[in-house]
């Protein structure tokens, strides 16, 4: 089975926190649980992966952090909610990601065809 | 848990203990507990869950931007810099240490112990006629001590001498060693802190024997072997107290090996309470002591009022607590950072 190539997801791991948060403020192991789950464990990102992108994400004002006490675990945590900004560099980042896809899959299917 | 505990901590031993490691330290050990609550509530094994999230972390390299730590990761990868002391040298150096303590404490008790040989002796001649014998018998007891006391103290340091190197080299302990030695140092510290009492209540009732003697009864013979008796009383009070402070320094040493201002550093905590002044304040404290001995002596040495001048010591310890109070600086960066987050 082939592996994901860690540069070529780096860039996306942003996508993917800020989509999530979509739905509303969650915390570090929620997201990677759910980003496991959503990918079928195909993808399963890092703790320093997700730390380095939640650091990257607050200094640019695309997220924001609270520390606040968990309603079911009694756990304080520090959870991220999505900003103004973060929506609109979310809007962004899929219409960027339509268009790689779209110049990516013009050649991998090409490739497909042809087959070794 | 404690095993993921231990790989993070010692993952960010020699890292500068900021606020962002600091902060990083802790998502990412909150991280990892979730992760394992969670395995283990899959019904993985224990082990197989430690590994999974061990292995799942990732690596320092990708914070070193984030946390500015850059230079220190790209030196070292995530080794550590410094040598490093393995579990069984550090508990072995305690031993050796131990044992060197109380040979030297003997030593210095036993040169003290031997200025009581010809006092006691000197008070037996009274009256009897083989003065000279006993008056040898006093010298020679005197310089056997001194000899054996001085033998005590130049073994013991020799045998200290191979661990200089832990002053003189940087060297790294990693946490699982620091935490065990930290327990062990617990669980001597109340024998210590009884042994250094005992050591200066001894001093303090050496002098009983030798004003109650001399109260009651008005006899050289008495008098005399009681001054002896101070003496040996002393002696053993500074035993003990050598014996405990030469241990607590032992400890003390190994929990504040690690470098300043690193996360390994933040073990014990003497260091990062230790108060610290800056600017122009910073450089007259920098010989405060040194100051107040000097005026001290110069007082003294001018008026001849000894009995007057101590008065300077109490006074300079209250004006240092008063400037330490107002315009200390402790290491904050952690205190605060523990005051956001006082669930960790």
């Amino acid at each position: 089975m082939a592996n994901i190539s860690s540069d070529i997801i780096r860039g996306y791991n942003d996508t993917m926190i800020l989509s999530l948060l979509l739905s509303g403020p969650s915390y570090g192991y929620e997201i990677s649980k759910e980003i496991r789950q959503r990918t079928q464990e195909k993808y399963i990102i890092k703790e320093t992966t997700l730390y380095s992108a939640f650091n990257r994400l607050q200094k640019n004002g695309l997220v924001e952090s609270y520390s606040d006490i968990g309603a079911e675990s009694g756990k304080r945590r520090t959870y991220y909610r999505i900003t103004e900004s973060g929506h609109a560099f979310y809007r962004e980042k899929c219409a960027e990601w339509e268009l790689t896809k779209d110049v990516v899959e013009k050649f991998v299917h090409e490739c497909e065809t042809e087959h070794i | 848990m404690e095993k993921i505990r231990n790989y993070l901590e010692t993952m960010f031993l020699s890292l500068p203990n900021t606020l962002e490691v600091q902060r990083a330290k802790s998502e990412l050990l909150a991280m990892m507990e979730d992760k394992y609550q969670a395995l283990l509530a899959e019904g993985l094994p224990e082990e197989e869950a430690v590994e999974r999230v061990i292995g799942e972390f990732g690596s320092l390299e990708e914070l070193a931007e984030d946390l500015g730590i850059g230079d220190v990761v790209a030196n070292a990868g995530n080794i550590p810099q410094g040598r490093r002391l393995a579990y069984e040298e550090c508990f072995y150096f305690l031993d050796t240490a131990a044992r060197c303590g109380l040979q030297r404490a003997l030593g210095i008790a036993l040169c003290i112990a031997a200025s009581a040989c010809p006092v006691i002796s000197s008070s037996l001649q009274a009256g009897k006629s083989d003065r000279g014998a006993l008056a040898a018998l006093g010298l020679a007891s005197f310089f056997i001590c001194v000899g054996c006391g001085v033998f005590f103290i130049i073994f013991s340091s020799l045998a200290m001498k191979k661990w200089r190197f832990l002053k003189k080299t940087p060297c790294v302990i990693d946490y699982q060693t620091l935490s065990d030695i930290n327990q062990k140092y617990e669980s001597d510290e109340s024998g210590i802190r009884f042994l250094m009492a005992g050591g200066v209540a001894m001093c303090i009732f050496s002098v009983i024997p030798v004003s109650v003697c001399g109260a009651i009864w008005d006899n050289d013979l008495l008098s005399g072997l009681m001054a002896g008796v101070l003496l040996l009383m002393v002696a053993f009070g500074v035993f003990l107290i050598c014996f405990s402070s030469f241990s607590k320094h032992s400890y003390q040493l190994l929990l504040n090996l690690n470098k300043r201002g690193t996360v390994g550093a933040n073990y014990f905590d003497s260091q990062k309470m230790t108060p610290h002044f800056e600017g122009t304040l910073g450089s007259i404290m920098g010989v405060y002591w040194q100051t107040v001995t000097c005026l001290y002596f110069i007082w003294s040495f001018l008026t001849f009022q000894w009995w007057k001048t101590w008065v300077i010591w109490p006074l300079a310890g209250i004006i240092h607590k008063l400037l330490v109070n107002l315009y200390g600086h402790n290491d904050q960066n952690h205190r605060d950072f523990q005051r956001q987050n006082p669930y960790l």
